[in-house]
């Protein structure tokens, strides 16, 4: 009898322990990988810029002068589970990508694309031949030589099917990559494309010998090397002496999970931590005034909430029940109390956001709040009042997502729909519209997109067999890829215009806005900058003498 | 004896492991999707092919022997997200956890007792009552609310603990005790009053019995009867009562490892979760399960050594 009490208490304890461990992973901790950051690099080729110029950083404005050494401890809420930067899928890796790493090339703070391992290229006319030229005596932490033969396994690598990388889509028209000369690599390209040097920033060179070990003593060029990791707890880098660049300012960096919104606010205001990322937009108003605290946003917002349908499903495979849908959202209602104001409307349900240089208004339709719209396109798609949608979210996690379902389904309700709000932790919402290809009739899924300013690796995100929306439009694609093979800026611009026409009249995916990724940084840091997409830089940061 | 019960203990964990591992399965999602983390255009093929790179797609007993036969080689898997094994991630967390929980039973035990003795002095007196009181609100506060609390008291206010940051003991004892304090004082503040409120209705029971107002008779003074003989005829239930809380603490280590960030096994439970990290959770459940049937075995054998009867009965039987 006594046992058969002890097995039941084993069972129920491991029961509780089951039960904790499930509310507490979709309660309040914002893990892992709610957005597919899908294309992620901010890069602007400076010489490819249109007029207007465009920058989507923001430093922090530095008053104080910077001193040398020191270590700061940065807060993030997801935890870094893992170090290689190929297989990344939780954005907070990305805060590791110029910490560890480098690139051929690099995007700088006003979104130019400079050089980095790489002192200079050139495309051939077709634009589809491309020769780098890399920096002389650069080597790896461990001390040996980077060559180009290390540019070439790297790639290759990334090229593999199996090693599923979210560069995928940027670097899937290389067709080969050679080590041409010593200190030169060619990449030839299956499709012209005008912007390679951009495509390319996020592949980061590493040493493939030691990819067995990457996780616990990772091997790149960049300016810090890790000292001690436990994964999704902390990690600690150290300066790397052997960086080409010269030392960086600081002596340290750890980056903590921060898994608690309240104990990590309060480690801030404790000054336990020194740079919360991606804090919760609820909290961004508090630091406003502070002495102490001061936010660091990007300047040109590129982070942008994506609610997918299945387009080749009913109701909305009929173009006419997605444009009801854009117009049945309250993005100003969304933005004020689901993003509390941190962001930019979208009235043409546009990816590009209206400060992005590349967007351009013209002839495209507005889908501002329009209840009678709306009604009258759902009835010629055949929703009728009484039907019912479901908005598929998260639990716990993005609060954002749950608020914004709530304003739509009182703006449906308006109208006689009934939009059915379910929320799931993070594994069960995958499961049901990811990868593309999947079924899922009359379910809107929040989710959003990280991405850069450059138009060719945000609406890419649109092109089939990547959104999860199962869009497949030939002209989409034909616009698009028009636009990749321009090198000419202006006319680039114009090529852009006409793909931003097809998506507004198309509706593939709803965009309400883009949102604002917030960083709290201690006044008595210098040098921290975030880009559009809400990565963070760490590179130059260092304390100052306040 | 101990064999049989050794018997039943490994018994149990078998039932456990098995309930943990088609429960986790059960989920819908799995790590080899949640790795992907909505990655664009990754095709299907390349799916299956990562999921059986994993082994997901043999069939679930064969998944179970697979684990079950790594387990007795000691090798309990790897986790899907990185290339740490099993028995590392947990390294990396088992002391902080064991740490946590041992630091935060003394606490309990430290406020409780004396709160208990003080209690029973005039029951139902101011003491008494106001303890009273404390103890229900110490029980009905959430823990991750005393932890924000006292973090905000004493870290943010006053600035004299951190709120974050976790020193191994290892690093320095110190260090390690500041960063400790607060999480242990946390968890202590949920399981003090329920020790408190057993032990005094214990020990009120107790000092009813005959044998006290003997003691009394025969000259005992107050101090020594309330100690000598009560607290000792109180304890073998209290003990009975503190593993359970043992148990119950280690599940409230989930939430407080993640409100004061600390490298745990609960915090490493929970993020394994929500990825659907198999091999990682199912280890976790299974540590934790084995660390609640040895509390219960080391509370029988203390039980025997402090009650006089059942040591008189061991002797005979």
């Amino acid at each position: 009898m006594r046992h058969r009490k002890a097995l039941i208490a084993t069972l129920l304890s491991a029961a509780m322990v089951l039960a904790a461990c499930s509310s507490g992973g979709s309660g309040g901790s914002t893990t892992t990988s709610g957005g597919s950051s899908s294309s992620d690099t901010a890069n602007q080729n400076s010489s490819t810029t249109p007029s207007g110029g465009s920058s989507d950083t923001a430093a922090a404005t530095p008053t104080e002068t910077p001193v040398s050494g020191g270590s700061i401890t940065v807060g993030e809420a997801g935890g870094i589970p893992q170090l290689n930067p190929a297989i990344r899928t939780f954005a907070a890796e990305e805060i590791l990508f110029p910490l560890l790493w480098n690139g051929l090339t690099k995007t700088d703070q006003d979104g130019k694309v400079v050089p980095d391992l790489a002192t200079s290229w050139k495309a051939s006319d077709d634009q589809k031949t491309w020769t780098f030229t890399l920096r002389d005596g650069v080597t790896f932490s461990d001390g040996s030589a980077f060559t180009a033969q290390d540019v070439v396994d790297t790639f290759e690598y990334y090229l593999k099917p199996t090693t599923a990388t979210q560069e995928a889509n940027k670097i899937a028209t290389i067709e080969s990559v050679k080590a041409t000369e010593p200190n030169t690599v060619t990449f030839t390209l299956k499709a012209p494309n005008a912007l390679f040097p951009s495509a390319i920033v996020w592949i980061k060179m590493m040493k493939m010998s030691a990819l067995s070990t990457i996780d616990k003593d990772p091997i790149g060029t960049g300016p810090f090397v890790v000292k001690d990791f436990v994964p999704s707890d902390h990690l600690t880098l150290v300066r790397n002496d052997k960086y080409f660049g010269g030392p960086a300012p600081l002596d340290q960096i750890k980056i903590v999970a921060t898994n608690d919104a309240a104990s990590a606010s309060s480690s801030l205001a404790s000054g336990n931590l020194d740079i919360l990322w991606a804090l919760p937009l609820s909290n961004v108003a508090q630091y406003k005034n502070s002495d102490k605290i001061s936010i660091v946003l990007p300047k040109t917002p590129s982070q942008w909430p994506s609610w997918e349908v299945d387009t080749t499903s009913p109701p909305f495979n009929n173009v006419k029940a997605r444009q009801a849908l854009a117009y049945v959202v309250d993005r100003q209602q969304v933005l004020d109390a689901a993003y509390f104001g941190e962001g930019e409307l979208s009235p043409t349900n546009d990816p590009l956001g209206t400060s992005n240089p590349w967007f351009s208004a013209n002839g495209l339709t507005d889908y501002s709040y329009n209840l009678n719209k709306a009604k009258e396109l759902f009835a010629e798609a055949g929703v009728k009042a009484g039907d019912t949608l479901t908005w598929w979210g998260i639990a716990g996690s993005y609060p954002e997502w749950n608020t914004s379902g709530q304003i739509l389904q009182a703006s449906l309700r308006q109208i006689g729909i009934n939009l059915k709000i379910e929320n799931n932790d993070i594994a069960t919402w995958v499961a049901k519209f990811y990868p593309a290809g999947k079924s899922y009739p009359g379910l809107i899924v929040p989710n959003f997109q990280s991405t850069p300013v450059e138009p060719a690796f945000s609406i890419n995100f649109l092109l089939k067999g990547r959104c999860e929306c199962n869009w497949d439009d030939a002209n989409f694609t034909a616009a698009y890829n028009k636009a990749l093979a321009e090198p000419d800026a202006d006319k680039r611009k114009a090529d852009w215009a006409e793909v931003q026409k097809i998506v507004n009249e198309q509706v593939p995916v709803i965009v309400p806005l883009q949102s604002n990724v917030a960083t709290a940084v201690s006044k008595k840091i210098t040098g921290v900058w975030v880009e559009g997409g809400g990565q963070l830089h760490l590179e130059s940061v260092s304390l100052t003498n306040k | 004896m101990i064999l049989r019960r050794l018997a039943v203990s490994i018994a149990m964990l078998a039932a456990v492991s098995a309930l943990i591992f088609v429960v986790l399965r059960l989920l819908p999602g799995d790590p080899v999707i949640t790795r992907l983390g909505a990655t664009p255009g990754i095709s299907p093929a390349a799916i299956a092919e990562l999921r059986k790179d994993a082994g997901l797609d043999d069939p679930i007993w064969v998944q179970y022997a697979r684990w079950v036969g790594g387990m007795l080689h000691g090798d309990f898997g790897r986790s899907y997200f990185n290339q740490y094994s099993v028995t590392q991630l947990i390294g990396q967390r088992l002391p902080t956890t064991i740490e946590l929980t041992f630091l935060s039973m003394l606490l309990a035990v430290v406020l409780a007792v004396p709160g208990a003795l003080l209690a029973v002095r005039r029951p139902g007196g101011i003491v008494d009552r106001l303890l009273t009181t404390v103890s229900s609100a110490g029980m009905a506060l959430p823990s991750f609310i005393v932890g924000v609390l006292l973090i905000v008291i004493f870290a943010v206010k006053w600035g004299v603990l951190p709120s974050t940051g976790f020193v191994p003991l290892g690093q320095s004892l110190g260090g390690n005790l500041k960063t400790m304090i607060l999480p242990s004082l946390t968890l202590a503040i949920a399981a003090a009053p329920l020790l408190l409120r057993f032990l005094r209705a214990s020990l009120l029971e107790v000092l009813a019995a005959p044998f006290i107002r003997t003691a009394r008779g025969k000259g005992a003074s107050g101090p020594r009867v309330l100690l000598a003989h009560a607290l000792r005829n109180s304890l073998t239930p209290a003990v009975t009562m503190l593993g359970l809380i043992i148990g119950y603490t280690l599940g409230g280590t989930v939430i407080i490892e993640n409100v004061f960030g600390l490298p745990g096994l609960g915090a490493l439970a929970v993020d394994s979760v929500s990825k659907r990290d198999y091999a990682v959770l199912q280890s976790c459940v299974l540590l934790i399960s084995s660390m609640f049937i040895l509390t219960t075995l080391l509370v029988d054998i203390v039980t025997g050594v402090l009650d006089p009867r059942l040591r008189v009965g061991r002797r005979h039987g």
